[in-house]
């Protein structure tokens, strides 16, 4: 049986859940931001060892530990901090461009680059489902997201950051950052996390999901539902995904970001490619190079059609790709136009 | 190659309506000399398009020689007599409120506010219309306004959201600088808006009026550690559709 509670300004919770958190988190849900800060300064006047212990407990999350900065500082307990939440308050000070709390976290540890990143991570990780506390905490989660994705390429925590930018965007608040860096992480599992939320119950995730992909072509026709529109990106994904370059359009350049394209060079010579360059895993042969020659000379629909046909045919049958590969490309478009092979 | 109603244009004709040195001749001049075949129904339509090309630049000087601050969209500012501030750090034209009236307030006010680069561009649009379209038309035009970026743009606007690759690229464009390897904790340096001034100059909101080549090392002194990339000027461009804009503005005076 689960036993729900509920908490000041967070709705219903499992109650193992809120067993299971720290004491000063059970003391945030319980009473809500303002008394939460009030009940802790209290207590770090009154028990100053029990509100350190609190502060360093493992369980803790980050959002507690950000709203008891100015407590932090009142109580002088910076000193007392463990060395995460130390590194943690670092990062959020060069983030706020706080000089005063930058002085006086900056030397009480000498971080290494392990430490950042774990410090980081558990910010992210029990920080994000309090995204929106206010403007200052959103701005650290994103540049937190965006060290994590940027610097430390962890493509592990691309689910929480697509669970943050939608939450966000049912409330209407500003998504651009985050999805700038969501982006960065130049990787196909992006487009799969975004296509999740084409199947969602709510409409302003479906109409941001499709913002987002509007991309790729829909071939599903007008009207048609949700788990079709799902399908037919599967399907596009399949066809698509190494071929895929990344190209860094954003939502600061343009209405409307195609923050990655197909490359029909690398789909027509069935030839993998970078997604971070642009550029084919392996050198071309000199037979490949005379191949796209040829095929530059097309027009963009012809090239289409081309890469299209030869995608499909190497994955029906190899030997016959082997050979359709061998023709002039008049005679390539002739076969792919007439549909022999049975690939449309 | 400029071709009017079917025909090549009569360049020395139409570039004496403007003065020497003027960057209306400078536009005609680059148009005329490209094998790019420039199309329009109507001298007055491509001079419509001169016309507000030159708005546009002296929009932006205006918008640069103001006290428009330079802010992240968390902390946009903006005149709440004219302006609703959202939660996304857009602003939406009040209720009431004579689009015209908002939009001539940010240069007047211009200290109250502030926002980043891609919404002073939307600012320098607004504004320049303003300056060719009599008052009346331009609040019958644009009843309701959004200033956040390429979001929410009046549909008559639209096209200044949307980045093509072109053949040439002219005065009173809107360009973009990428910056790749930007650092993470600055995203506001991702990159930069700018309308091209002519002359090799850009002018972008919080950097100022430059010519590329300091944009960029600009742009590089905001690179992660490890950088491996530079800065550069993309290849493509937006532009308002001119002969849209044109037709309304000559339907409306005649």
């Amino acid at each position: 049986m689960t036993i729900v509670c509920r908490l000041k300004g967070k709705g219903d919770i499992d109650m193992n859940r809120f067993n299971n958190l720290s004491s000063l988190d059970q003391m945030r849900m319980n009473r809500g931001t303002d008394d939460f800060k009030n009940i802790f300064h209290g207590l770090g006047e009154k028990q100053r060892q029990k509100a350190i212990s609190y502060l360093n407990e493992d369980r803790l999350y980050f959002a507690s530990l950000f709203i008891l900065i100015p407590e932090i500082e009142a109580l002088a307990l910076y000193e007392k901090l463990n060395s995460r939440n130390a590194v943690a308050l670092k990062i959020c000070a060069k983030i706020l461009k706080d000089e005063n709390m930058f002085s006086h976290v900056a030397g009480l540890v000498s971080e290494n680059s392990g430490m950042t990143y774990s410090a980081l991570k558990w910010m992210l990780k029990t920080g994000s489902a309090d995204d929106g506390l206010n403007d200052d905490y959103d701005e650290v989660m994103d540049a937190v997201a965006s060290l994590l994705i940027k610097t430390y390429k962890d493509n592990s925590v691309l689910p929480m950051v697509a669970d943050m930018i939608f939450k966000r965007n049912r409330k209407g608040y500003l998504v651009h950052d985050l999805v700038w860096c969501f982006f960065q992480a130049r990787t196909s599992y992006c487009l799969k996390l975004i296509a999740g939320y084409l199947r969602s119950p709510n409409r302003r995730d479906v109409e941001l999901a499709r913002q987002l992909l509007h991309f790729i072509p829909d071939e599903t026709g007008e009207g048609a539902n949700l788990q079709k529109q799902y399908q037919n990106f599967l399907a596009w994904l399949q066809e698509n995904n190494q071929f895929l370059y990344f190209t860094g359009e954003n939502l600061q350049f343009t209405s409307d970001p195609k923050p990655c394209r197909v490359d029909l060079d690398a789909k027509y010579l069935y030839k993998s490619i970078s997604p971070y360059n642009h550029k084919p895993l392996q050198p071309l042969t000199q037979a490949e190079q005379d191949h796209l020659q040829k095929f530059h000379e097309l027009r963009r629909e012809d090239e289409k059609l081309l890469s299209k046909y030869s995608r499909r045919m190497h994955d029906r049958n190899l030997r016959s790709w082997n050979q359709w590969m061998q023709y002039p490309v008049d005679k390539q478009i002739e076969i792919a136009k007439s549909g022999l092979g049975g690939i449309r | 190659m400029i071709i009017i109603a079917g025909q090549p244009a009569n360049i020395a004709d139409i570039s004496s309506e403007f003065p020497s040195n003027s960057v209306e001749r400078d536009i005609i001049n680059i148009l005329a000399s490209s094998e790019q075949k420039y199309q329009y129904d109507s001298v007055n339509q491509l001079k419509f398009e001169l016309i507000l090309r030159r708005e546009i630049i002296n929009a932006a000087n205006e918008l640069y020689a103001s006290d428009l601050n330079f802010k992240v969209f968390r902390k946009t500012t903006c005149n709440p007599a004219y302006w609703n501030r959202k939660s996304d750090g857009g602003f939406e034209l009040k209720e009431g409120v004579k689009p015209s009236d908002a939009i001539n307030d940010i240069f007047i006010n211009s200290s109250l506010y502030g926002t980043e680069c891609a919404t002073a561009m939307v600012i320098v649009y607004y504004k320049a219309l303003l300056s060719i379209y009599p008052e009346e038309l331009f609040n019958q035009q644009f009843k309701t306004i959004y200033l956040m970026n390429w979001h929410n743009i009046d549909p008559l606007l639209r096209e200044i959201g949307m980045m093509k690759q072109e053949k040439d690229y002219l005065p009173g464009d809107r360009r973009y600088f990428a910056n790749p390897d930007v650092n993470p904790l600055t995203p506001e340096w991702q990159g930069e808006n700018v309308i091209d001034m002519n002359h090799g100059l850009y002018y972008g909101h919080g950097l100022g009026k430059y010519n590329a080549a300091t944009i960029i090392t600009e742009l590089n002194n905001n690179r992660k550690e490890d950088a491996d990339d530079s800065a550069y000027l993309m290849d493509s461009a937006g532009r308002p559709n001119f002969k849209n804009l044109g037709n309304i503005y000559y339907r409306a005076i005649s």
